[in-house]
């Protein structure tokens, strides 16, 4: 009760506060799109190529859908023109059934049936009913369009039989406005029962009945009209009247059932006897399409692991069936509910499975596993699997690889099991081998190969680079088009033809590299070097400037200055006072001055995607300086994921992640070591150049730019990542500011600390 | 400058409740009603609480919600217009909702390439928004309709009609894109009472938007600056406040996903 409380407090409160607050609100900013190098739940590219069997590199972590065509492309089967375009319609959750729209089916019946003389105007139809009183917002189809269709073609054939003027075929009509009166869930007409001497005529009536109590929710009577008229070999409807009540009877299970079911379990077995017995009647073919088509619904619903077991027989078949788009929706959702049955079903589980454990005790039994089904089956899609999950300790790891040389270059699993492959060879420490095969896809299969997976093998050749140019030639890749679907916010493959390619950027792996295992003393030859866009070496020139900085080398950072005359003269203008100074201390001053000026500036270059603000601009998303754990990317929301005071900074020697290269050389990479080592000793920006700034202040009170630094620190402390200890620091600033220079114009610039 | 001026405006918060509580709160709503929330006609909005809560076309449960601040928008129906033809499909998931809660009846058009847009369209366009109005509890009716400029004057003539149909009491809303709120003002003269801007899903538009916000400038429109369309997987820096809230959730809304977005609402400053 006192938590009930309590909510509705904080809500009223959250809310009037939204209301009252009257000036600018900050957070932490939009989710901004990113550069994706590469979809990870899905193919890149046109959804179409996937369909055709142009799969690329095909991961754990695809969704269902597309692993089940992978699957059965793996299998060496494939999708014609008309189940490819149902695999897409899929994918594109567009599983509408192909039945004829409704209101353009009401609009053919009402045209036809004012053709016929003497009626009055044909009454307004509703397709839609509400499924409950208590639900009114929430409709169904209550008259399909199939339903008006049959309607137009008994109305055709009846005006050949009993002629355009005939009562009869009046009363027919007049019947069927009835019937369809009901569609719209409000009224409930039943037409009268008919004497008539015409046999079709006194049919026809009792087949109105039963759909008008069909349409009017009186399941129980429509059930005993549709079995009435399966009884009469006289009827022109006997051949559907089967098949109709267990319509009724679906639709009864489906609208009337417990609150905490979503069906009637009872009456859908009912139904489902009902459609089994008419599916196994051979008597009843012209009705076994649609029957089946209906039981699979049925059987989606009360045999969920025979449904599973039966899809996974057809995905298996050469022929998909008329019913592929249904039967691969149900697939999906039944796989989705964990369902797992035959090969199909459990290679895609379990493929699944081997990218959702990284690591751990897990990982290591189902490598071991499907490292096993390998051996025993032979087959391709578990030697894709086997090679995704194995690693540099999986048994007999050269028979697998083995194995994944022999695939042909004709195989749509091709590119997949080389790129796992390699993966595995540079895990088990064959880089030159790895590179070589990698030279060899990325310039034999250009045309062809995805940009996503292209990406993919790209940042596997980073990995076993062979010079600090070599890397550099590597490390810029094109993002895949991109963009964010609106109904769940994700991003996915651009739609349109006309969306470019952007520029090159640094993906996490080559971002990564820079800032953890490039000491400055290469990280300068990196921004000299042609091999990289002229606005990488400026990102990397400026962030190795940065790092100089912070690890006081000012050597480095002289070193520094003749690129960033060239690729920054903004910048290297505002270093002037750095290049003057006489002392190191003048210098370091300078230099922290220099950072707290333009808040772009950080000791590592960015991932994805470069800031959106400009060095000297505050970010809107407070993209500003660096951060406690000197990532890579984009700080935006980072002081809004809780204090990050405890990020682990360890230097991972052997980080199988982010290996060494091999042509660093010991000195090389003991300087990087040494360097992260002191980075991480840093903390967030704010805390460290105020830390700085009141430091200098406190022996340089005369120096002019003291006044200034000491406003730009406390604002480093509003705009850039906090945490515990900002605010102790930003009072301290404050106060030095105001006591010491009272008249400073920067004193009147700084109102409040933060 | 006393240095005991500096609080920040987090802890104000707490603080103000804790203290002078919820009346103080209540006081200090009234004369903020009155200035921002303009509309078109402000009483006609003045039912509907500061926070609503969109419910696309998926199964929801809304039961969770205090109708005193929180209302629903669902989805009830789509429009689709094509050729010569108009063709209304109703909502086909579930809705629960509080007792007494209040609803927008919201209704997406969408117009296929080939659509004619003639006067008969937009009589049976109408008629089918028409109709939502009269769903229990639906105290305003929302438009959602990305019109492209030459859809535009199908659509002014659509919310004449509707405006014409619906009466004096029913109030009409529409989303409206950014840009509209921003340089390419077309909806100040519609017949509308509220033009939400849809602050998500931006895209290369985000810049702009941001800029425009950050720099403390408002919408351009009057009609814009009564609400914010937000979504709860996208946050914000700088808003203007005293709006009312229209919040999209890309899952099904739970009782937790709107306190989570309460409490950002509450980290603003």
């Amino acid at each position: 009760m006192a938590l009930r409380h309590l909510k509705r407090v904080l809500v009223v409160c959250s809310i009037l506060w939204v209301l009252a607050v009257p000036s600018a609100i900050y957070s932490c900013g939009p989710f901004l799109e990113s550069a994706i190098f590469a979809f990870a739940d899905r193919p890149d590219g046109p959804a179409e190529n996937f369909a055709a069997g142009k799969l690329g590199i095909v991961r754990p972590n695809f969704r269902h859908a597309y692993l089940v065509v992978a699957y059965r492309y793996f299998a060496a089967l494939k999708l014609t023109p008309k189940d490819q375009k149902a695999a897409l319609d899929v994918w594109d959750r567009n599983v509408v059934p192909d039945h004829p729209g409704e209101e353009d089916a009401i609009a053919g019946w009402s045209k036809a049936r004012n053709g016929i003389p003497n009626l009055p105007p044909a009454p307004e139809i509703s397709a839609y009913a509400v499924v409950s009183q208590d639900q009114p917002y929430f409709q169904y189809v209550n008259c399909p369009g199939d339903a008006f269709q049959n309607a137009i073609r008994t109305l055709d054939n009846r005006v050949a039989k009993f002629g355009l003027q005939s009562a009869d075929l009046r009363e027919w009509v007049s019947a069927q406005d009835q019937v369809f009166a009901n569609c719209g869930g409000e009224a409930h007409v039943i037409p009268p029962a008919l004497n008539s001497g015409d046999t079709m005529q006194r049919a026809d009536r009792v087949y109105q009945i039963a759909a008008a109590h069909f349409y009017a929710r009186d399941f129980e009577q429509a059930v005993a009209g549709f079995d009435a008229i399966s009884t009469d070999k006289s009827s022109p409807w006997v051949g559907v009247s089967s098949y109709l009540a267990a319509r009724a009877l679906i639709r009864k299970a489906t609208l009337v059932h417990p609150a905490n079911e979503q069906f009637d379990r009872a009456v859908m077995s009912a139904a489902q006897k009902r459609l089994e017995t008419l599916v196994a009647d051979p008597q009843a073919s012209s009705i076994h399409d649609a029957a089946i088509k209906l039981l699979n619904f049925v059987r989606f619903r009360t045999e969920p692991e025979k449904r599973v077991a039966e899809l996974d027989r057809m995905i298996m078949q050469p022929e998909l069936g008329k019913n592929f788009k249904q039967d691969l929706w149900d697939y999906v959702v039944l796989l989705s509910h964990g369902e797992q049955q035959g090969d199909p079903s459990d290679w895609v589980q379990t493929f699944q499975a081997v990218g959702r454990f990284y690591s751990g005790v897990l990982r290591e039994q189902t490598a071991k596993q499907v490292v096993s089904k390998w051996r025993e089956t032979k087959s391709l899609p578990w030697l894709i699997a086997a090679l995704a999950a194995a690693d540099s300790h999986t048994p007999n790891l050269q028979s697998l690889l083995t194995a994944a040389w022999e695939v042909p270059y004709s195989s749509p699993g091709y590119l997949t099991v080389r790129y796992y492959a390699v993966r595995l060879m540079i895990a088990s420490g064959q880089p030159g081998a790895a590179r070589k095969q990698l030279d060899s896809l990325l310039q034999g299969q250009a045309p062809d190969l995805p940009l996503g997976s292209r990406n993919l093998l790209n940042e596997e050749r980073m990995k076993v680079s062979s010079s600090l140019e070599d890397f550099l030639q590597r490390a810029p890749e094109t993002p895949v088009p991109a963009e964010v679907d609106f109904n769940t916010g994700e991003e996915v493959p651009a739609r349109s033809a006309g969306d470019q390619p952007s520029e090159p950027l640094f993906n996490h792996y080559a971002a990564q590299f820079f800032v953890k295992r490039l000491p400055l003393a290469v990280l300068i030859h990196a921004a000299e070097s042609p091999a990289l866009p002229k606005r990488l070496r400026r990102e990397v020139a400026r962030s190795a400037w940065v790092r100089s900085i912070l690890v006081e080398d000012l050597l480095a950072a002289g070193k520094l200055q003749p690129v960033i005359q060239e690729l920054d003269p903004p910048l290297w203008n505002a270093m002037a006072p750095f290049r003057l100074a006489t002392t190191d201390v003048e210098k370091h001053f300078a230099a922290v001055f220099i950072i707290l000026d333009n808040p772009g500036m950080k000791p590592s270059v960015t991932e994805s995607s470069l800031r959106t603000a400009t060095l000297g601009e505050l970010d809107n998303y407070r993209d500003n300086w660096w951060c406690t754990n000197m990532i890579a990317g984009a700080n935006w929301g980072q002081n809004y994921e809780g204090y990050d005071k405890d990020i682990n900074l360890k230097f991972v020697d052997r980080d199988p992640e982010f290996p060494f290269p091999e042509w660093l050389t010991a000195t090389q990479k003991s300087a990087a070591e040494s360097e992260w080592r002191k980075l991480s000793t840093i903390g967030t920006a704010p805390n460290y150049l105020t830390g700085q700034v009141v430091a200098y202040a406190k022996l340089q009170p005369q120096d002019p730019r003291v006044p200034q630094a000491l406003h730009l620190a406390v604002r480093s402390t509003r705009f850039g990542c906090t945490n515990v200890e900002t605010s102790k620091l930003s009072k301290t600033a404050f106060n030095l500011l105001h006591e010491r220079y009272p008249q400073s114009e920067w004193s009147a610039k700084t109102k409040y600390y933060y | 400058m006393s240095f005991h001026h500096v609080i920040t405006e987090n802890a104000l918060v707490p603080s103000m409740c804790r203290t002078t509580g919820i009346l103080a709160c209540l006081l200090m709503l009234v004369p903020i009603r009155s200035e921002q929330f303009p509309s078109r006609n402000p009483d006609r909005m003045r039912g509907l609480p500061p926070l609503v809560l969109w419910a696309w076309e998926r199964p929801e449960d809304l039961r969770f919600i205090n109708p005193q601040t929180t209302a629903v928008a669902f989805l009830a129906g789509t429009i689709r217009i094509h050729g010569d033809d108009v063709a209304f499909h109703p909502r086909f998931q579930s809705l629960l909702v509080a007792d007494h809660a209040k609803l927008v009846a919201v209704v997406r058009i969408e117009v296929d390439r080939d659509a004619t847009l003639d006067r008969s369209q937009i009589d049976q366009a109408a008629t089918a928004i028409a109709k939502q109005a009269l769903l229990p509890r639906v105290v305003a009716v929302q438009i959602d309709f990305d019109a492209t400029r030459s859809q535009r004057e199908f659509y002014r003539a659509l919310l004449r009609d509707l405006r014409r149909r619906l009466g004096s009491s029913m109030p009409t809303s529409i989303t409206a894109l950014a840009s509209w709120c921003l340089d390419d003002d077309w909806i100040s003269s519609l017949p509308i009472d509220e033009a939400v801007p849809m602050l998500f899903r931006l895209g290369a538009g985000t810049n702009e938007v941001v800029g425009q916000l950050t720099s403390g400038r408002d919408f351009r429109p009057l009609i814009c600056r009564g609400s914010l369309g937000l979504s709860t997987d996208e946050r914000w820096t700088s808003l203007p406040t005293g709006r009312r809230l229209y919040v999209f959730q890309p899952r099904p809304w739970t009782e937790q996903a709107e306190l989570a977005f309460l409490w950002e609402v509450h980290e603003w400053r």
